[in-house]
């Protein structure tokens, strides 16, 4: 039986943050987030989604696997991991830390190694490109360095081609294509599909009991080795109208000063 | 000449040449959003289109275009902003024009001694709430479709705005209007307190959906406007029952609060997520507004009989956070990453707007949510939340998500639920299947069953004052009548 895990992370829907929670941040810089609707990292929703797709084309030839979702994540929700439940997942593992690892790749990524275990060998592994907070876009690149796995970059779909699952990626040149391989880390940026399948209210009852797999660790975060904080206590934020938005464009592309 | 060519040549004598759309792109780029969303994210094109858009600059240009139209059969949708819901806007033959008002857009006068302000129909409600603002005034009308809505179009289906509890629908803030009927005579309601001269005949405009006449400028009120003494409190309640109970206790005892919230948990878990509820948890939320004397007072009464309820005050942050992104839908509603999450998850989202007496809508409300996921096999989500109330009852603004099967037909999919929703509806003797969106083109199949034996009074009234049928055919009284 082949394993399939996916890596993905619960983030805030940033876009519904208002003008008060962008100012109103603690002292760490960052925004309010207490009255987010917490999402799927956008990169993630679309690995999560595509390793439905891959799983599909494993079935179509007699191969057994088991599709997993993955994640280390404080901002756990339950209303999501019933939805990655109900639209098809094998199992769920949840990593608890309460250690803040935004700005942590390092440890994210021993984090997911650690929970991947002994199994990643024979194990294809899927993650989104990036998400916020912390965008560092390394975790993909260093879970890899973890497993001494090999990485394939820019993954924009997996498709059959003569009996094979193939993972096309985009270059700078164009599209390359590859078999899939067991052991390698497979990172899904800029997607044919990239939005999650929405379960029915009938197949979400029948996980409404749905419990993850859940795993502490003992990986102690790293020091991201800079420190972050704001410049200024308070952060100042207006959100332009059309016609202010014009005029700030129309500022910078004349160099005016800005303060 | 073909009806199109001859439409566009005729209509270029009376308005000038500019003002009339008549390309397939650009009136293909200028259809309201909101009609066939789902099947255009698909691309699938609508069976008929206009012949043109008309976008009038004077009452004078609507008068020569709906006097033509009447003399040729040509049938005319009126439409300013353009944000209908309902399908108000939808072409359903191959003889219609749009009548875009949407330039005529300017305030006439505010008149603060009379606490009115008169607008053209076609000034964004947006912009006309930050320019009385300035004055130190408030509309008192906040739709969520208020960046994109005009007056005109809010009066003519009978919108409500989120502080309705305290300035009333849009019924109660409109004193005249002038409008044009089909045949071209452009008539005055004048704006006065109150009259005792037979039936109100603001109400042949409000709500008539474009089907008999098209209002071409409205005499509002105003209200003083004072932001920094309102009044805000948001509360977790042990259900959504209780929460019915406490709000209904708050109306009784007349008291006002401007915003009256009342979220069941799968909405604020989908939708919100401003607050974490457990089990069967509800919650709700209000605002006060007027002087600061009455606010206070206002906020004390809902306070005392919110905790009377047992409810949990939780402060006003999340009540705060609601103020500011509430109208956010109207960013990305009918934009290309909307359209390709339709197209990949093949799920529409929307909502229904039902209302009823306090009696009854508990009832309504638990049929609902019991009942539906059970016939509606297709339903990815389904939740609620209490947004208007009165003194004798509330209504429930359903939140739906509907996996479609075949794109092509996802019309008659959405019909589906909104009908099993509004049989529920009409089991209760004071349901209503439309609380503010109006009746369009959707709930128009179910109009004679909530109008039941005063139907043929709005079948009169079409009859009358649209004899030859022209007026947006189909929208409000269904089109055999």
């Amino acid at each position: 039986m082949k394993t399939v895990v996916v890596c993905f992370k619960i983030t805030y829907d940033y876009d519904e943050l208002s003008v008060n929670d962008w100012s109103g941040g603690d002292a760490s810089g960052r925004p309010r987030t207490d009255f987010a609707r917490r999402i799927l990292g956008c990169f993630d929703e679309a690995a999560l989604e595509n390793g439905l797709l891959l799983k599909e084309l494993l079935a179509e030839t007699g191969e057994e696997i088991n599709l997993t979702a993955l994640t280390v994540n404080p901002g756990y929700s339950e209303h999501i991991i019933k939805r990655i439940a109900a639209v098809g997942y094998d199992r769920i593992i949840t990593v608890s830390t309460e250690q803040d690892i935004d700005f942590c790749p390092e440890s994210t990524a021993r984090m997911i190694a650690e929970a991947t275990g002994e199994a990643a060998d024979g194990t294809i592994i899927l993650t989104g490109a990036q998400c916020a907070p912390g965008n560092t876009g390394l975790v993909p690149y260093l879970l890899a360095e973890e497993l001494k796995a090999g990485i394939v970059c820019d993954v924009t779909r997996f498709f059959m081609h003569k009996g094979k699952i193939m993972a096309e990626a985009e270059t700078d040149t164009g599209y390359l294509a590859e078999p899939v391989r067991e052991g390698n880390v497979y990172i899904l940026n800029n997607t044919e599909k990239s939005f999650l399948r929405i379960p029915t209210l009938r197949e979400k009852m029948k996980f409404k009991d749905f419990e993850p797999v859940r795993m502490s660790t003992n990986q102690k975060a790293c020091d991201p080795g800079v420190s972050f904080r704001p410049a200024v206590t308070a952060r100042q934020c207006v959100f332009p109208d059309e016609k202010a938005l014009q005029k700030l464009l129309g500022s910078i592309r004349n160099g005016e000063n800005m303060t | 000449m073909d009806l199109k060519e001859k439409t566009v040549n005729d209509l270029k004598k009376l308005i000038p040449e500019e003002y009339i759309i008549d390309s397939a792109d650009a009136l293909r780029a200028s259809d309201p959003y909101m009609v066939r969303m789902y099947e255009k994210a698909y691309g699938y094109e609508s069976p008929h289109s206009a012949l043109c858009t008309v976008k009038v600059q004077t009452e004078e240009q609507i008068a020569a275009v709906l006097k033509y139209c009447n003399e040729n059969d040509i049938h005319v949708i009126g439409r300013t902003g353009g944000s209908s819901s309902e399908n108000q806007l939808l072409v359903v033959d191959d003889r219609t024009i749009y009548l875009d008002a949407g330039d005529m857009n300017k305030v006439i006068k505010i008149n603060p001694e009379n606490m009115v302000a008169t607008v053209q129909c076609g000034i964004n409600m947006e912009e006309f709430e930050a320019k009385v603002n300035e004055l130190g005034y408030t509309t008192g009308h906040c739709p969520q479709s208020r960046p994109l809505a005009s007056i005109g179009g809010l009066i003519a289906t009978r919108s409500i705005g989120q502080f309705s509890t305290y300035y009333g629908g849009i019924e109660d803030l409109l004193c005249g209007l002038r409008a044009v009927m089909p045949d071209g005579e452009i008539i005055e309601i004048r704006p006065v307190p109150r009259r005792s001269a037979g039936p109100d005949l603001r109400h042949l405009f409000l709500g008539c959906e474009g089907a008999w006449g098209f209002i071409t400028e409205a005499t509002v009120k105003i209200f003083p406007y004072h932001p920094q003494d309102m009044w805000k409190g948001g509360y977790i309640v042990k259900d959504f029952q209780t929460g019915i109970r406490a709000i209904r206790e708050i109306m009784a005892q007349g008291y006002r609060p401007a915003v009256v919230r009342l979220y069941d948990k799968a909405d604020v878990d989908e939708n919100y997520g401003s607050v974490k509820l457990k089990d069967t948890e509800a919650f709700m939320f209000f605002s006060a507004e007027g002087s600061k004397a009455v606010s206070d007072v206002t906020g004390a009464a809902i306070h005392e009989i919110s905790m009377a309820h047992g409810a949990e005050y939780i402060g006003t942050a999340a009540v705060d956070h609601w103020f500011e992104t509430r109208n956010n839908i109207c960013k990305v509603i009918g934009s290309e990453v909307d359209y390709k999450r339709f197209r990949e998850t093949g799920v529409y989202n929307s909502t229904i707007e039902i209302c009823a007496n306090w009696s009854d809508i508990g009832g309504i409300y638990e049929d609902a949510i019991r009942e539906l996921p059970e016939v509606i096999p297709n339903l990815t989500f389904f939740g609620g939340h209490v947004s208007h109330s009165y003194m004798n009852g509330t209504n429930v603004y359903f939140v739906y998500s509907l996996k479609i099967d075949n794109p092509e037909n996802a019309t008659a999919e959405i019909m589906t639920f909104i009908n099993a929703l509004c049989d529920i509806v009409l089991r209760y003797a004071s349901g209503t299947i439309v609380h503010h969106h109006g009746v369009g083109k959707v709930r128009v199949q179910r109009i004679k069953e909530e109008l039941g034996s005063s139907f043929p009074l709005l079948a009169a009234l079409k009859k009358t004052y649209d004899p030859k049928g022209i007026m947006n055919p189909g929208c409000l009284v269904p089109k055999e009548d």
